[in-house]
């Protein structure tokens, strides 16, 4: 297993504690949560909606925003470069930071996964879907702020926090939107949010014939078919690929800035 | 120890460094003495190579983590307590535990300041805090960019004794200052920086004696105003 070094230790550390002295990104997390509550208790509806859309938030737009602050920081009070100086490389100084962030994301998932409802086996897949997604967008906060454009991260954060609701209200829109892995985030959690509360069950698809998962719901109709098959694998795929666009991002912005943007 | 020769720096139009040439010994504290916009800080900026110069060499003799740096308020971070802004330097130095509360101590944050949030601590604590986090590692060359600019005469006075301490230790120190008296009781030699160009270089006393400033007490100021006709 890969051991981190003193310096990523280090920066880990100093991250974390800004975490705690400053949990900005803790607070919002909460009180959007509250607020969720809130929206429940009023409407009658149930709380995973609200959880499913103040996820969207915090892991597209608050995630990026956070993690970019804490480099603008480090880069406005002279300790990139003293850290640069001191023998810190920018991959150490990365993988501090990641981790920080990271761990904070870990914490909130997990927490609204809890308030959610998402129990069993719903909440593997909740947690492993906004992990992975919050990994993307501390690796795209992580690139923005080795950048000489840190506040672009305002604008792509409010783009991938925002459309996904936006994209909610229309299908053209939708489909504009479709690439984003932030609102995969909402159609995982509009899945799962439809999984905590109905049945699933099997049934043979009349087109291939195969035997597939639904969900139903009964109406007056009869059943109505609410998601289908094929929403998380397209979800995790779309999302992989981002990570991997955002990954290529990074090394291109490491290796041309490293932490001197 | 330090050395720049021919320095020449300009940004867009405006010449900031006009071939500078001057050199440090090892164990000597050494300051740039010149009213602000002088290009003190751009001579900083060029020895840490955080910029280029247009043209010359610039050079410390010593690998870049054995450099101590000292900036107005560069380096803390204002909601970590004392002892936490030290300790992310610490672990990268690999020091000591005890080390950043000794280094604390010794410039007069010990105690519970060490547990006050950078942002809570007055000027001068401050600035003394910055100090710490350049000593911290026991570098080779320590580079102070204003280090009692903000400081009342007391704590001034502390702090150029503990500069003193240092030197002794073997560390070689290089400060800008604008505060000429505090260069002739503390600085072994002293360059006089105006319009981007070195006008006297040397030994304080020497300098001012050299001037007939000397009179009842030596005058650095009155050599700077006979040198460039500007006050400071």
């Amino acid at each position: 297993m890969l051991k981190p070094s003193k310096n990523t230790v280090a920066v880990f550390l100093k991250q974390f504690r800004s975490n705690i002295k400053q949990p900005v990104l803790v607070i919002l997390a909460g009180v959007w949560l509250v607020m969720g509550l809130v929206f429940a208790f009023f409407s009658g509806e149930h709380i995973s909606q609200y959880v499913s859309m103040f996820m969207v938030l915090i892991v597209g737009m608050q995630l990026t925003g956070t993690t970019t602050g804490y480099i603008t920081e480090d880069r406005s009070t002279m300790n990139l470069r003293f850290m640069s100086m001191a023998g810190v490389k920018p991959r150490e100084y990365c993988a501090g930071t990641f981790a920080a962030v990271f761990a904070a994301a870990m914490f909130i998932c997990l927490v609204y996964a809890v308030v959610g409802g998402f129990w069993g086996p719903n909440m593997f897949i909740f947690l492993g879907f906004t992990w992975l997604a919050s990994a993307v967008s501390v690796l795209l906060g992580i690139t923005m702020g080795l950048s000489k454009w840190p506040w672009l991260t305002t604008p792509v954060g409010m783009l991938l926090g925002l459309a996904p609701m936006i994209a909610a209200m229309n299908e053209n829109m939708e489909d504009v939107f479709r690439f984003m892995y932030t609102l995969q985030i909402r159609r995982v959690m509009d899945y799962m949010a439809i999984r905590a509360e109905e049945e699933i069950y099997e049934h043979i698809c009349a087109y291939c014939g195969e035997i597939v998962l639904c969900i139903k719901e009964e109406t007056e109709n009869g059943v109505a078919v609410l998601a289908e098959r094929g929403v998380l694998e397209e979800a995790i795929i779309i999302t992989l690929i981002n990570g991997v666009i955002v990954l290529g991002l990074f090394i291109f912005m490491h290796r041309k800035y490293g932490l001197n943007g | 120890m330090i050395r720049m020769s021919n320095i020449y720096k300009s940004f867009k139009d405006k010449t900031v460094l006009d071939g500078i040439n001057l050199e440090v010994n090892e164990g000597e504290i050494f300051a740039l003495l010149g009213p602000s916009g002088a290009g003190k800080t751009t001579i900083i900026n060029i020895l840490t190579k955080w910029i280029e110069a247009d043209s010359g060499e610039a050079e410390i003799s010593v690998g870049q983590n054995e450099i101590g740096i000292m900036l107005d308020s560069g380096g803390l971070y204002t909601h970590l307590n004392c002892l936490e802004n030290l300790d992310l330097y610490a672990r990268i130095y690999d020091l000591p535990k005890t080390r950043p509360m000794e280094i604390l101590e010794s410039v007069g944050l010990g105690g519970d300041d060490a547990k006050k949030a950078a942002s809570e601590l007055s000027r001068g604590m401050f600035q003394r805090l910055a100090l710490a986090r350049a000593i911290l590692y026991s570098p080779k060359v320590l580079i102070l960019d204003e280090p009692t600019s903000a400081l009342d005469p007391g704590t001034a006075r502390s702090v150029c004794k503990l500069l003193q301490k240092i030197r002794e230790n073997g560390t070689t120190i290089f400060l800008t200052t604008h505060n000429m008296d505090e260069a002739l009781k503390l600085c072994d030699r002293v360059a006089l920086l105006f319009e981007g160009k070195i006008v006297k270089q040397g030994n304080p006393v020497e300098i001012c004696e050299e001037h007939n400033a000397l009179r009842t007490v030596p005058d650095l100021e009155a050599v700077f105003l006979e040198m460039t006709g500007v006050e400071l």
